[in-house]
């Protein structure tokens, strides 16, 4: 009687790992900090989705963040660092989800479409929102000055403050 | 709500006031210094910090789902070795948690061991305990030393060591019965140690199970939780801002913008209302054991609406074991389709009812989850047919002095031609085969059955020790006796006997000894509500007090009784013999379920087999059934102790 196998699911897992990948090709070749928090943060979050631990891919996610943030600082275009932020929210959505997938439903189940679509929107909402960022750096592309960016930067707390006060839906 | 409100206005208002600063610079009266900016970014990285804590002490959380492929599991004789010895012969009660306690049990064990296989008197045996003098490993005999005859029996310190050295007492305590002389052959006819058996049909396991899981069909929401798939993505949002500030790098500041749009779809759908139905259907609804059985489960959205995340465990039962494919599938499921899912389930005696369906319903971010129990109600129910014994069964010569009733079924003089056995010395005259004698020369004796009707009252042990098999994945126990109760009571009535039928601890399991085609209908019939495993929740198996005063009772007065027992309560010693005293024969069928691959189990045959040496000493002949062993060859042996 074999146990079930409750591993991470493989589509996700895969892509999970390749968009780690992406970050660290991206983001790695600006700075010796930004490749050490790159490679940290991929090899957590390669050995997290193999062995199914969450608080690796978390932490691996944390970690390309930081590495992300790193390679910006030490020059990468804006374009660049708008990819290497939206691969790295991806490979923590879709790491998370081949987790829950595995624990919940198991190797041996069909989960491709489950998986492929979920992948799908969650690329989707990136590419929306990492475009729309793009556009307004070309949008003011001119010099803006700080006080305006200030503005921006305060608008966006407030109203991501106003977004995680969510109200929980309950029965 | 209001304060979210002023937020999202406030939030706005901000965002306007950077865009007119952005077209027009300058034209706004406040100054933003690099100290302000400073400011800012501490205290957005404090928010930062504190966003990893939440997520540290919220983990995610989801629905588990159950095991359903995997049937519950058989308990093995001897799991516990507290449990052994509390059956133990001669063994007061034992506290599973006090070493000193345990110590004891396996004194009074080693005690009952050595006097009736080591050839010592309870004294020496006593004398020989307290002084570790009885066995040839020092470490086992000073543990058991009594503290009281000597300095020995320091407590070991840890764990393990002490784990070991129960283990290694124990042993020696079993090493007693195999090496002394005359032992009684306690291993007879049973696999050797390291090979299991091979049953291929497993057993039980927990199924879905929401409280009211006797079903009608339909939906049945359960639990609706947060999954806090993603708590922590404020930690993007607030690194950006704070590194984007303190650096006025754009790429980054706009980063920002990235984590906020994921937070915002985060919690963007919520799970409206599921409509969900499913249809269940199975190649076979009454297979024999062993042969698979198809089961193909349909997912119907009865809504409009798209479910992109659906997550389906199909309520296998408790019972039976998932052959090929999986009861699960993750899928997304438009309004009005539907999606199907097919597995086998290999069949086992007994009747199997499915769970309902385990329905997980998540929103588009996933950050909700909805539960969901869909029921159709199905049954598969697995009678083997049942095959009558090719051997006469072994009934006993009641004792009692009508002669014109008594039985036997040995062969002998009688009218009915039975077999031929080679001559023996003193066989009549009339009985040698003169034909096969003139042909080939051989010597042989014709048998006849003795035909006498005898009435017979098969009991079947099914009290909760019972419930027990030599693999965890082995059939248990009460189906070796039940399988083989209906082999018996079939060939009996055959065989022209009045048979009735009984089972052991449950007194209104009860029919009384009759014959014809419509009691064998009656019989079959009862044993098939047996239950077979423990999780069987159909009939209440609780067990009747003075149950056995009960069937005496019905017991008609020359009544002998076969009892098929796996012999897990040595007080069923007590209630045979009993019987025995009370004039109704006794033969005992026993399903042998015990292992030998840990010392407590090998430390629960050797209680077994105390118990079937205590039956054949008060005249009671006892045929050990091992596991795989066809029920004819054990019945053949005619090597019975009595």
């Amino acid at each position: 009687m074999k146990p079930i196998d409750r591993s991470p699911a493989i589509v996700s897992s895969v892509a999970a790992t390749a968009l780690g990948l992406v970050v660290l090709a991206a983001l790695g070749p600006f700075s010796g900090i930004a490749l050490g928090l790159c490679v940290v943060g991929f090899a957590l979050l390669a050995v997290g989705l193999l062995r199914g631990i969450r608080s690796a891919v978390s932490g691996g996610a944390g970690g390309l963040l930081l590495g992300t943030v790193a390679g910006a600082v030490n020059g990468a275009p804006v374009l660049l660092t708008l990819l290497g932020l939206v691969a790295t929210v991806l490979a923590w959505d879709v790491g998370q989800r081949a987790i829950d997938i595995g624990e919940q439903l198991g190797r041996d189940a069909d989960t491709s479409a489950l998986e492929l679509f979920g992948l799908a929107t969650s690329v989707a909402v990136g590419v929306f929102t990492g475009v729309a960022g793009y556009l307004i750096y070309l949008a003011g592309a001119g010099g803006q000055p700080l006080s305006a960016l200030f503005f921006v930067l305060l608008a966006v707390l407030v109203l991501f403050a106003a977004l995680r006060r969510e109200p929980i839906p309950s029965e | 709500m209001i304060d979210r409100r002023l937020l999202l206005i406030g939030g706005f208002a901000l965002f306007g006031l950077g865009v007119v600063e952005l077209t027009a610079p300058g034209s706004l009266p406040i100054p933003v210094t690099d100290g302000i900016l400073v400011l800012f970014s501490v205290g957005v990285f404090g928010y930062a910090y504190l966003v990893v804590q939440k997520r540290r002490s919220q983990g995610p959380r989801l629905s588990e789902t159950p095991d359903v492929e995997l049937p519950n599991l058989t308990a093995v004789p001897g799991d516990r070795l507290d449990a052994v010895l509390e059956t133990f012969p001669g063994v007061d009660a034992v506290e599973p948690t006090s070493l000193s306690s345990i110590r004891s049990g396996l004194r009074q064990a080693a005690v009952t061991v050595l006097t009736r296989y080591g050839g010592y008197s309870e004294s020496e045996a006593r004398q020989s305990v307290a002084d570790g003098s009885w066995t040839t490993d020092r470490d086992a005999g000073e543990f058991l030393r009594d503290p009281a005859s000597g300095s020995g029996s320091d407590k070991p310190a840890d764990r393990t060591h002490r784990e070991q050295l129960i283990d290694r007492t124990t042993e020696a305590i079993v090493a007693v019965s195999n090496v002394a002389p005359g032992a009684e052959e306690h291993s007879s006819g049973t696999a050797p140690a390291g090979s299991p058996p091979q049953i291929p049909d497993g057993v039980e396991q927990t199924a879905i199970d929401p409280a009211e899981s006797h079903q009608e069909p339909g939906l049945t929401p359960g639990d609706r939780r947060e999954t806090n798939h993603w708590v922590g993505i404020g930690f993007v949002v607030l690194v950006c801002l704070g590194v984007g500030t303190l650096t006025r790098n754009p790429g980054i500041l706009l980063g920002a913008i990235v984590g906020v749009g994921y937070a915002a779809y985060a919690r963007s759908t919520p799970v409206g209302t599921v409509d969900l139905a499913i249809e269940r259907s199975i190649s076979q609804t009454e297979p024999q054991p062993g042969e698979t059985v198809e089961v193909t489960l349909t997912v119907h959205n009865e809504g409009s609406r798209l479910l992109s995340d659906l997550r389906i465990v199909d309520g296998v039962p408790e019972s039976l074991a998932v052959s090929e494919g999986s009861p699960r599938r993750g899928t997304v499921l438009r309004g009005g389709e539907a999606v199907t899912l097919s597995y086998t389930i290999t069949a086992r005696r007994g009747t199997h009812e499915f769970g309902p369906a385990l329905a997980l319903v998540r929103n588009l971010p996933g950050s909700v989850e909805q539960e969901l129990y869909l029921s159709d109600p199905t049954t598969i129910t697995c009678r083997p047919t049942i095959q009558p014994l090719q051997e006469s069964v072994p009934l006993r010569n009641q004792a009692t002095p009508y002669t014109g009733q008594v039985e036997t079924d040995n062969g002998g003089t009688g009218v009915e031609f039975q077999s031929v056995r080679e001559y023996h010395p003193g066989d009549s005259l009339t009985r040698i085969d003169w034909n096969r004698r003139a042909r080939t020369g051989e010597l042989t004796t014709v048998e006849f059955r003795e035909e006498r009707a005898a009435t017979v009252v098969i009991l079947v042990d099914c009290r909760r020790s019972a419930y027990v098999g030599p693999t965890e994945t082995a059939t248990t126990a009460v189906e070796q006796a039940v399988s083989g109760a209906e082999r018996t009571f079939t060939r009996l009535l055959a065989d022209g006997n009045q048979v009735g039928i009984a089972t052991v601890g449950v007194a209104d399991r009860w029919l009384a000894p009759g014959t014809g085609p419509s009691h064998r209908h009656e019989g079959t019939g009862l044993l098939g509500t047996v239950p077979l495993f423990e999780s069987d929740g159909t009939i209440d198996n609780s067990e009747t007090p003075l149950w056995n005063h009960e069937l005496g009772r019905r017991l008609p007065e020359t009544a002998q009784i076969l009892v098929f027992t796996p012999l897990s309560e040595p007080r069923t010693l007590y209630d045979l013999q009993q019987f025995e005293a009370h004039g109704h024969s006794v033969t005992v069928i026993s399903p042998e379920p015990t292992a030998e691959r840990t010392a407590s189990q090998r430390l629960a045959r050797l209680r077994r087999s105390v118990t079937v040496t205590d039956l054949r000493q008060s005249g009671i002949p006892v045929f050990d059934w091992a596991w795989t062993q066809p029920l004819e060859t054990v019945l053949t042996n005619r090597a019975v102790r009595r």
